[in-house]
């Protein structure tokens, strides 16, 4: 795209302009019951331009020629309301690049499919197994990012994600489990697509063994997929500085204050190579930092967007991210991970008379005003006298952020980094959630 | 090239091809903590192609349409693997739908919307809760799908949608929301805000309460949230077809109480109605759960020739990027029956993507719950959704269409809650 043509937009009124330009590429194969015939491929660019009057106005297109009369009309759109703080920041000029070790692009589509074909062949070893749905998917987006103070910044990401989602049934009963891998960067990210294959399929079939989970308050130990999850939900979305902004978040006034055990340090970092929640910088071109969200059990900073830094007095964090061109940032968690401690997971069994141990993840939501989340975990097992014994499934959590966090009493000496889809206010990112294992206590939610 | 040029020039090498054109313009106003804070417009468009050859199939989707771009589609099919059951829709008749387009909507200017904004947090201060985020969103969008069967069909539409999160702080705080949507400029913006309002301020001051069996009242957005995640999969034809469904074996069969489902793409004012589905196919009223009894499945043109049947009007696509996919329409859920309350009522669920889909369990933590009309702070309901709808006890009078559900609100008998 033309940067030249769309330099003539800064010239409208207004406080402060932004403009991103990109183009995406992506393919994607899925693989269902052995058979590649739904295969997918395309391109689409587009331009978004966001204008600061007194409040913002944003607009986007996919049909550049459309995007000077959107802009104009903009300007005059953003003279309402009361207005909103923004403090003036520094121009960045730069051009990052990630290099994918093994390019999806020029890997030929014959190649990707017979991935995927091997990664099935795996499971024609279980008798249980019925269906599977076998998904590959390439992305590469190129962005140029311009405002009005000058910066002009040039980043290329490509993402490789695959992922096995297995049935197997027995006596009538019908269960499903999935796995899956990938990162920023490209096919080398796909080396254990055989692994992926066999885990989903013995997860599945567990599960069809797995009795039903204990309701009530328990003793739990979480995963580092589930710990990376819990954060994320209970208190990551609650760090965002628009929530508190708004007045809903749990973690409002609460900044220095002992908000967890002092066992507890929870970073928000997007630095991390190749993860995939990994950027250089934000969608509004701030630098991307890693920071520690709770230090020894004290909240130490929201995550923020330029608005919010302004509006709070508080300093930037480089967490405004957006979706794609044609939605506007908003403020974002990128990898999510509490620091490893000391706990060998044995240690922390050994310890619980009778408990539950939640591996993996199926998602979670949080009302981050009242401070009450829920998440499930793909399976559990129960902790009886130190021991693992029973699987259990279904097993899902809930429980007040501020008990739970104060009440986790061992972290674990291990860490584990899984990736993951955020969704807020319509808009997915890819992050990453982790960390070691945690024990705590929560509501676990059962039939039993 | 135009739509009929690359139509063309996909059938001088493809046995079949389809072209998907969509447009959508679309707008909202959002405020946070009381005060407006942005202003959104965008314009999309772009093209999904499909071509069919020797039962092979690819699927390429862009913003102009270009040599390369078709050129590719042929590049993907070669090396699809092939399928006998792929093909494209014949033509069909169609027949008219009301409701889908208001000269209203199409034409609101942001400083009507301002208006709207104020009558949406006007309720807020009578409460004493703090209106902390919400928005209106407007949509003008244009879908077109030509394909070479003769399928040569166009529509237009429109959606307005509003919702308002709310915030009340006593000793702990309370939550509330509110959310509709419709394809006519006719929401009561007032009313939206009123009602999370409301429930914020009701749920002030709440109890605890220990494990119990109860009679348990979904309102409509809980109930929508909840099949939306764990019975609606099940209707899925690519699902009932590869042995994934719960309901897959069992139609004809008495599996719930006596209530009824019925997909209906061509219901008046639907926010997914429409003349034909994303492949051009007529789009018709499908009854799949009557009385209690299973009756049917949903289709699209590939499972309904799997299948031997024919497709139901369920392809639908997220985007044009998006390959189509089977999906329902609306949702209309009734039944008889009296609601006896003096159970727990459950205005909204948290987490419900998180139930299990292929076996129906689920437990989740509810928004907005209420037992024996006292607000109740942490409550987990937990179960199996079949044998949910097999333990109804009646229907409310309150229908409300929420996503794509329109439903009353529905009581079940002896469900499990988790207090705290």
């Amino acid at each position: 795209m033309d940067i030249d043509k769309v330099q003539k937009i800064f010239d409208l009124p207004a406080r402060y302009i932004d403009i991103t330009l990109q183009t995406s590429e992506t393919n994607s194969i899925l693989l269902k019951d052995g058979i590649a015939k739904d295969i997918a491929s395309g391109k689409i660019e587009g331009i978004s331009v966001r204008v600061l009057n007194r409040i913002w106005n944003f607009v986007s297109t996919n049909n550049i020629d459309n995007i000077f009369s959107l802009a104009e009309k903009a300007c005059r759109g953003s003279n309402n309301g009361q207005e909103i703080k923004f403090s003036p920041g520094m121009p960045v000029e730069d051009n990052v690049k990630i290099k994918p070790k093994k390019d999806p692009l020029g890997t030929s589509l014959e190649e990707k499919i017979e991935l995927m074909h091997e990664a099935e062949d795996e499971l024609k070893g279980y008798k249980e197994v019925i269906s599977s749905s076998i998904s590959y998917a390439d992305s590469k987006s190129i962005n140029v990012y311009l405002n009005s103070e000058g910066s002009e910044i040039h980043s290329e990401y490509p993402r490789t994600i695959f992922s096995t989602y297995v049935f197997a049934k027995k006596n009538g009963k019908i269960q499903g489990a999935s796995e899956r891998l990938g990162g920023v960067g490209g096919l080398e990210h796909l080396k254990e697509h055989t692994e992926v294959s066999n885990e989903a399929a013995a997860k599945a079939i567990r599960l069809l063994h797995a009795g039903e989970a204990p309701k009530g308050n328990h003793s739990i130990i979480l995963d580092p997929r589930l710990n990376g999850v819990f954060m994320h939900e209970a208190v990551g979305h609650a760090v965002e500085a628009d929530h508190v902004i708004q007045g809903e978040s749990i973690l409002e006034s609460k900044l220095k204050k002992k908000i967890a055990s002092s066992d507890v340090t929870l970073f928000d970092d997007p630095t991390l190579k190749n993860s995939f929640g990994f950027y250089h910088y934000d969608s509004e071109g701030t630098k991307a930092m890693k920071k520690a969200v709770i230090k020894d059990g004290l909240l130490n900073t929201y995550l923020h967007s330029r608005e919010s830094a302004s509006t709070m007095k508080q300093i930037k964090t480089g967490n405004a991210r957006s979706q794609s061109f044609d939605h506007p940032p908003i403020v974002r968690m990128s990898n999510t991970y509490i620091e490893p401690k000391d706990y060998r997971f044995n240690e922390m069994l050994e310890e619980i008379d009778f408990g539950v141990y939640l591996k993996g993840s199926k998602g979670g939501e949080v009302d981050p005003a009242r401070g009450v989340f829920q998440f499930n975990a793909e399976e559990g097992f129960l902790i009886e006298k130190g021991k693992l014994t029973t699987p259990i499934r279904d097993v899902s959590l809930s429980g007040r952020t501020l008990e739970v966090l104060h009440q986790i009493n061992a972290v674990g000496r291990d860490f584990g980094l899984h990736i993951g889809f955020c969704g807020k206010g319509s808009q997915m990112v890819p992050v990453g959630d982790g960390g070691p294992h945690v024990r705590t206590f929560a509501t676990v939610g059962g039939t039993q | 090239m135009d739509e009929e040029k690359a139509l063309n020039f996909l059938l001088k090498e493809a046995d079949e091809a389809e072209i998907y054109y969509s447009n959508e313009k679309s707008n909202s106003v959002s405020i946070r903590g009381g005060e407006i804070e942005i202003y959104e417009g965008s314009n999309i468009s772009g093209y999904g192609i499909r071509i069919i050859k020797n039962k092979q199939t690819g699927f390429v989707y862009s913003n102009i349409l270009d040599k390369d771009t078709l050129l590719k589609a042929f590049e993907i099919a070669r090396i699809s693997e092939k399928d006998n059951h792929i093909s494209l829709p014949e033509r069909k008749k169609f027949s008219r739908v009301k409701g889908v387009y208001d000269e209203d909507i199409s034409s609101l200017e942001v400083e009507d919307v301002l208006k709207f904004i104020n009558k949406l947090m006007g309720p807020c201060k009578e409460y004493n809760v703090h209106p902390a985020s919400g928005s209106i969103n407007w949509s003008i969008f244009k879908v077109r799908v030509l394909n070479s069967h003769g399928i040569n069909v166009q529509e237009k539409g429109t959606i307005c949608s509003s919702y308002l999160n709310t915030v009340a702080k006593g000793q702990e705080v309370s939550t509330g929301m509110e959310y509709t949507s419709s394809r006519n400029l006719d929401l009561d913006f007032e009313y939206i805000g009123e009602a999370s309002s409301k429930l914020a301020k009701e749920s002030m001051n709440a109890n605890k309460i220990g494990n119990l069996e109860t009679n348990l009242e979904l309102k409509p957005h809980a109930v929508s949230e909840l099949i939306g995640s764990v019975l609606i999969p099940s209707f899925n034809a690519d699902n009932v077809l590869r042995g994934r469904s719960y309901l897959g074996d069992k139609l004809n069969k008495k599996v719930f109480s006596d209530f009824s489902i019925i997909d209906n793409g061509k219901i008046p004012n639907g926010l997914n109605t429409s003349k034909f589905d994303s492949e051009g196919s007529p789009t018709q009223k499908t009854p799949l759960i009557n009385n209690g009894i299973v009756e049917g499945f949903l289709y699209d043109t590939y499972s309904g020739n799997k299948a031997q049947t024919s497709s139901t009007g369920n392809s639908q696509r997220s985007s044009y990027s998006s390959p189509p996919q089977i999906n329902s329409s609306n949702l209309i859920l009734s039944g008889d029956g009296r609601i006896e309350g003096d159970g727990l009522v459950v205005n909204g669920l948290i987490g419900a993507h998180t139930s299990n889909p292929v076996s129906g369990d689920f437990s989740l933590e509810t928004r907005n719950a209420f037992y024996q009309s006292k607000p109740v702070k942490k409550a987990m309901i937990s179960g199996n959704v079949y044998e949910l709808f097999n333990e109804i006890n009646g229907f409310g009078k309150d229908v409300k269409q929420t996503g794509n559900v329109i439903t009353p609100t529905i009581e079940f008998s002896n469900v499990k809650i988790v207090g705290s």
